[in-house]
């Protein structure tokens, strides 16, 4: 929980009583500051739903499907950022990392996204051509391709992580439920925490359950970035035909998600007062993982390149010009910066990456760069009129977001942060019994001239 | 005769290992004792009794189960329709491999959560003998006995260092 070894001293480490009273202290007080947040993100929203609603009053027709560009790289931007942040804590848990444990419930709280992706995936979804006479991946094949399919994808995973979310927080809601004082909120948190009570067989399943949620949602969550990009990206480009593009959403997922984590961590330190929980050691740690995802963004970004680089084919040429060298040139290059070279060239430092700042702006960077880059990938893609043709002709102009597409963009976003706002309500934004579990772990001792930290493995 | 329920209530994790001990010594059989606590704790920890459990046949099942539906669904609709198109297999595998491995994951899913809630015994409509310190960090040792052993139970307990020793009869 604490710092990095400078701060090790012989004192003793803070006990579990010690975190569950702080932290539901804090989950108690939600404070002006709080509402206040709440009340501009809600506003923010409703703005997003009024873009919405001028956008659906122009209707579907493959003349207008052009307008969905930026709603549906908005849709990709959340499932790359904010939706795939659970992916972390699952992934951190299956290895035992011990450093996860002050965040892994910021990142399962985020879960609540899927909902939102659901819901936007319905119009998006809409707004698609048929899949008749065009390419796709579901061939001929009749039976409610894509949309119904696409929603059952996409709900197992909102399904697996709410799951998730909650299976893993009933110690918390018992928590909650044990020292909030009575009122309508603490008899929700009391329900839901459906009666635990800490029991050896409770805790056993829970660890079983939390391992199997978690591993179903690091299965699933490439397959629904694969019929992402398959479905509003691929299939509607003539001429583009690139085999590891799935594998390259789900790595840009990947990075998107630890630069979102750094994000939120660095804003719960600096509005939430959280720094006991989000120290240097999970910045450092996290970025570790965040440069070798920047390394493998631009490998799979140049394999899939230098294909159609040498392909030369002229659907291929056409496909270079409008995601590559000409009409979204731009939204690359600003991509290439935050995803690639701007990580690089910041995380190869340690006193960067072994500091707060650090990861928190190249995370900030990366996160941006996410965005931008599914405006490249998938507003060109709905520009395109025709995906049936087999040569892209002509290539759409560079189009720019109006006024219902920006609306819509900070709507949907403003919706995410205000839903994690909403769900943290429930359940405390740092899972007492994780860290309270990793405490009883870890003894400083003395080592030499120093005071050294020795963390047991309990399995 | 009716069973009877107690609580200690320990602060100090090696005190509750420590009762833990002295009930097994004192011929308390190991199923009967329970440990109540805010965190886990590695197994053996306390010399407690580990509870047989299937959760990881619940997720395995219900993999099989949704992949079969998912099968049935593709394939069976595809061979009762029969529509050639162009020439081609009349069974389209890349898309039912998507709606295969959709329904596998759905299906392990939903099993997960029920397997979660059966094995854990899930939702409980009373907490019955409980303490609320127990989520600020307290152990919870529970030793459920006949009525004319209880005495000794407590003793036990107590001599372990129990902080308070509550009670609940069957």
């Amino acid at each position: 929980m604490h710092n990095g070894e400078h701060e090790l001293t012989a004192g003793p480490l803070p006990t579990h009583q010690d975190v569950a009273r702080d932290v539901l202290g804090r989950f108690q007080d939600l404070g002006h500051r709080y509402w206040g947040w709440v009340t501009v993100l809600a506003f923010l929203f409703v703005l997003g739903v009024v873009g919405f609603i001028i956008r659906l009053s122009e209707g579907f027709s493959d003349e207008n499907r052009a307008n969905w560009g930026y709603f549906v790289a908005t849709l990709a931007f959340i499932v790359t950022t904010f939706t795939a942040m659970p992916v972390i804590s699952a992934g951190l848990r299956l290895a035992k990392a011990n450093w996860r444990r002050p965040l892994t419930r910021v990142t399962e709280n985020m879960a609540i996204t899927g909902l939102l992706v659901v819901l936007m995936l319905i119009p998006a979804l809409i707004a698609l051509p048929s899949i008749n006479g065009r390419l796709s991946i579901w061939f001929e094949f009749p039976l409610g391709a894509p949309g119904v399919w696409d929603v059952i994808g996409y709900g197992t995973l909102a399904f697996i992580g709410l799951a998730l979310l909650w299976g893993v927080a009933l110690p918390d809601l018992a928590a909650a439920r044990d020292h909030l004082p009575a009122s309508t909120r603490q008899r929700v948190i009391g329900w839901l925490s459906l009666g635990w009570v800490g029991g050896v067989r409770q805790w056993r399943v829970l660890y079983q359950g939390s391992l199997l949620a978690g591993a179903m949602y690091l299965l699933t969550y490439p397959l629904v970035q694969t019929l992402m990009i398959s479905d509003f990206h691929h299939g509607l480009i003539p001429g583009l035909k690139d085999a590891i593009i799935p594998a390259t959403v789900v790595v840009n997922g990947l990075q998107g998600a630890v630069g979102m984590t750094l994000l939120t961590m660095y804003l719960m330190r600096r509005l939430g007062n959280y720094e006991r929980y989000f120290s240097v050691e999970q910045f450092w740690a996290l970025s570790k993982p965040l440069l070798a995802f920047s390394l493998l963004w631009f490998y799979f970004w140049w394999a899939s390149f230098i294909t159609f680089w040498y392909g030369r084919q002229p659907g291929e040429s056409e496909v270079i010009r409008l995601l590559v060298l000409d009409e979204y040139r731009g939204a690359l290059m600003i991509s290439f910066f935050l995803n690639f070279i701007g990580p690089l060239i910041a995380l190869v430092w340690n006193p960067v990456r072994r500091s707060v700042w650090g990861p928190a702006l190249v995370g900030t960077g990366v996160v941006i760069g996410a965005l931008v880059n599914q405006v490249r990938l998938y507003v060109s893609a709905f520009s395109v009129a025709d995906p049936s043709q087999h040569v892209m002709h002509p290539r759409p102009a560079t189009q720019w977001p109006d006024a219902p597409d920006l609306l819509i963009m900070v709507g949907a976003i403003s919706g995410c942060v205000l839903l994690f706002m909403l769900v943290s309500k429930i359940i405390p934004v740092v899972s007492i019994w994780e860290v309270g579990e990793g405490l009883r772990l870890v003894k400083v001792r003395r080592y030499l001239n120093r005071y050294a930290r020795v963390i047991a493995k309990s399995h | 005769m009716a069973n009877t329920k107690l609580m200690g209530l320990f602060q100090d994790p090696e005190q509750a290992a420590g009762a833990m001990t002295k009930l097994k010594e004192d011929g308390f059989p190991v199923e009967d004792l329970d440990v109540y606590s805010g965190s886990p704790f590695p197994e053996g920890s306390f010399g407690e009794h580990e509870p047989e459990m299937r959760l990881f046949m619940f997720p395995l099942v219900g993999a099989l189960v949704g992949f079969a539906i998912g099968l049935l669904w593709t394939a069976g609709t595809q061979i009762s329709y029969p529509l050639v198109t162009g020439g081609k297999p009349l069974l389209s595998i890349p898309p039912m491999t998507i709606i295969m491995y959709e329904n596998t994951m759905l299906g392990a899913i939903i099993f997960t959560v029920l397997g979660v809630l059966f094995e854990s015994r899930l939702p409980r409509r009373k907490l019955g003998l409980y303490d609320e310190r127990i989520t600020e960090g307290y152990i919870g040792i529970i030793v459920d006995c006949p009525e004319e052993r209880a005495t000794a139970a407590e003793t036990a307990l107590q001599g372990a260092g129990a902080e308070e020793i509550k009670r609940e009869e069957g």
